[in-house]
C-alpha cells in the first residue's frame, strides 16, 4: 500500500494534467467536467491524501529519530565531560 | 550509484506504463465505447388537418434517376422547382399555408441535378462559389413538419454510421450530417429528435437550436435557455452544437465564440419561415475548396436571407447526401456519425400508399 499509492498519485496527476491540456483545445469532450473525470479527480484526492498522511507520519518519525540521535549525542557528550570532571 | 540509477529508470518506466494503461482505459470508457440511451417521448405531433397534402407516394429512386456520380454531375444553373409546373391543388394547406404552391408537384419529380418535388416537399440543391469554396445550399420547402427529420444511428445499428449509410437506411431523399450529439453528450447536451428526448443536460456553454412542431425554428444562446418554456411549445428537434449564426435582424455576427471558428468544412441549417428552410454544406480542406470561417458562414446565411441559422458539426463530419449518394466531396470518406438531418415523405403518406 505504502509503495503503490505514491505511484498512483503520480499517474493520476499526469492524467489530470493531460485532461487539463486537452480541455483547453476541446472543451466539448468534457475531460474536466464529465462524471468519469470527476472519479479520477476523487481518486487523485484520496491517493494524494493517503500519500500526504504517510509523508507527514514519516516526517514525524524522522524528526523523532533526529531528536533521539541529538539527545543521544548530547548525552554522550555530557557523559564524556562528566568523566573528565571526575578524573579531575 | 549505478544500481540506484537503474532503480529510478525502472520506477519511471513502470509509472509511464501504468499511466498509458489507465489513460487508454479512461479514453475507452469516456468516449470510445458507445453507451445506448433510451429516448423518451416528450411531444406529440400536431394532428394533420384533413386537407394537408400528405398522400404522396414514396419515391422509387432507381426508376426515376439515371445512374451517375453526383459528385461529378453538372450542377444545375437554375434548380428552382417553382418554374414551369402548375401548382398542385393539394398544396393549399400545411406549414406554408398555401404559399409557394407552385413549387410543389402532384406527382414525384426527382432530378439528378439535386431537385425533388412532391405534394409535400420541394427541394433544390444549388451549388455556388463563395470565399473560394464550394457551397451546397439545399433550399427546402415542406408542407408537413414530419418531412424534415433526424435519424439516430441506434435506429439502425450498434455503431455510428456514415451520413450516406444512415441516409439510405432511413430512406432519405437528401440528408446532411447533424450535430453528432452522442459523441459529446458527456459534456452535457440537449438532444431531441423527432419529438423524442435523448439527452436533456444543457451544459450552459453552447447555443441550442430548436425546431418546433409548428415549423418555427429558434436559436437560443447558452445563457438564455429556458427548458420549461421550450418544452411548453412542443419541440420537434433540438440540436446542440452551434454557435448561433445570425443576430435578431438576420445579420452575420462580427465574431463567434467557438474553438473551431477558423477555416473549415461546414454543415449548418438555416430558417426563413415555417416550412421554408435550408441546409448548407461547405466543402473544405481540398485544393478547389478550402472551407470557410464561421464569420464567412454567417455572411453566407445573411446573403441567403435567413431569419436564423445554426452551425452544425463540420470538419470531416460535414457531408451532404442526395438520392442515396454523397453530393458533397467527403474528406477521407467522412466520419461515422451518430445522427443526420434528412428529408422524407411523411409516414402517413407511406402508410396510405402501403394500405
Amino acid at each position: 500500500m505504502k509503495k503503490i499509492i505514491p505511484h498512483l498519485t503520480i499517474v493520476l496527476s499526469a492524467m489530470t494534467l493531460t485532461f487539463f491540456v486537452i480541455d483547453k483545445f476541446n472543451e466539448y469532450m468534457a475531460f474536466m467536467t464529465s462524471e468519469m473525470s470527476k472519479t479520477v479527480f476523487a481518486a487523485l484526492a484520496v491517493c494524494a491524501a493517503i500519500t500526504s498522511v504517510y509523508l507527514i507520519a514519516d516526517n514525524y518519525r524522522e524528526e523523532d529519530r533526529r531528536e533521539r540521535r541529538k539527545r543521544k549525542k548530547q548525552k554522550q557528550a555530557d557523559g564524556t565531560d562528566g568523566t573528565t570532571d571526575a578524573r579531575q | 550509484m549505478k544500481r540506484k540509477t537503474k532503480r529510478i529508470i525502472k520506477t519511471v518506466l513502470l509509472d509511464v506504463l501504468l499511466f498509458a494503461v489507465l489513460i487508454n482505459a479512461f479514453a475507452y470508457f469516456h468516449h470510445v465505447r458507445i453507451r445506448s440511451v433510451e429516448p423518451v417521448k416528450i411531444a406529440e405531433a400536431a394532428p394533420a388537418s384533413p386537407d394537408e397534402p400528405v398522400l404522396t407516394p414514396v419515391p422509387q429512386a432507381e426508376e426515376n434517376v439515371p445512374a451517375g456520380d453526383p459528385e461529378v454531375t453538372a450542377q444545375p444553373e437554375n434548380t428552382d422547382p417553382a418554374e414551369a409546373t402548375p401548382a398542385p391543388a393539394a398544396a393549399a394547406a400545411g406549414l406554408l399555408k398555401g404559399k409557394y404552391s407552385e413549387k410543389f408537384s402532384d406527382g414525384i419529380e426527382l432530378g439528378e441535378d439535386g431537385t425533388y418535388r412532391s405534394r409535400n416537399i420541394a427541394l433544390a440543391i444549388n451549388t455556388i462559389e463563395r470565399f473560394d469554396s464550394k457551397v451546397h445550399v439545399a433550399d427546402i420547402y415542406i408542407n408537413d413538419i414530419q418531412c424534415l427529420r433526424t435519424a439516430v444511428y441506434s435506429d439502425f445499428s450498434k455503431h455510428y454510421m456514415s451520413t450516406v449509410e444512415m441516409a439510405n437506411a432511413a430512406g432519405a431523399i437528401m440528408a446532411t450530417s447533424g450535430d453528432h450529439f452522442y459523441a459529446h453528450r458527456q459534456a452535457g447536451v440537449f438532444a431531441v429528435r423527432n419529438g423524442l428526448e435523448y439527452v436533456a443536460k444543457p451544459n450552459e456553454k453552447q447555443d441550442i437550436c430548436v425546431l418546433y412542431y409548428d415549423g418555427t425554428m429558434e436559436v437560443y444562446s447558452a445563457d438564455e435557455i429556458d427548458v420549461e418554456a421550450i418544452y411548453s411549445r412542443k419541440p420537434y428537434q433540438i440540436w446542440d452544437f452551434g454557435p448561433n449564426m445570425l443576430d435578431e435582424n438576420g445579420h452575420a455576427l462580427e465574431k463567434y465564440k467557438s474553438s473551431v471558428a477558423n477555416v473549415n468544412p461546414r454543415c449548418a441549417i438555416g430558417y426563413y419561415e415555417p416550412g421554408h428552410y435550408c441546409l448548407v454544406n461547405v466543402e473544405g480542406r481540398t485544393k478547389d475548396s478550402g472551407g470557410v470561417t464561421l464569420v464567412e458562414l454567417g455572411q453566407i446565411f445573411e446573403e441567403l436571407g435567413c431569419a436564423s441559422a445554426y452551425n452544425l458539426d463540420g470538419g470531416k463530419s460535414a457531408v451532404m447526401a442526395f438520392n442515396g449518394k454523397a453530393w458533397s466531396k467527403t474528406l477521407s470518406g467522412g466520419r461515422d456519425m451518430s445522427d443526420i438531418i434528412y428529408l422524407k415523405e411523411p409516414d402517413r403518406a407511406e402508410a396510405e400508399q402501403a394500405g
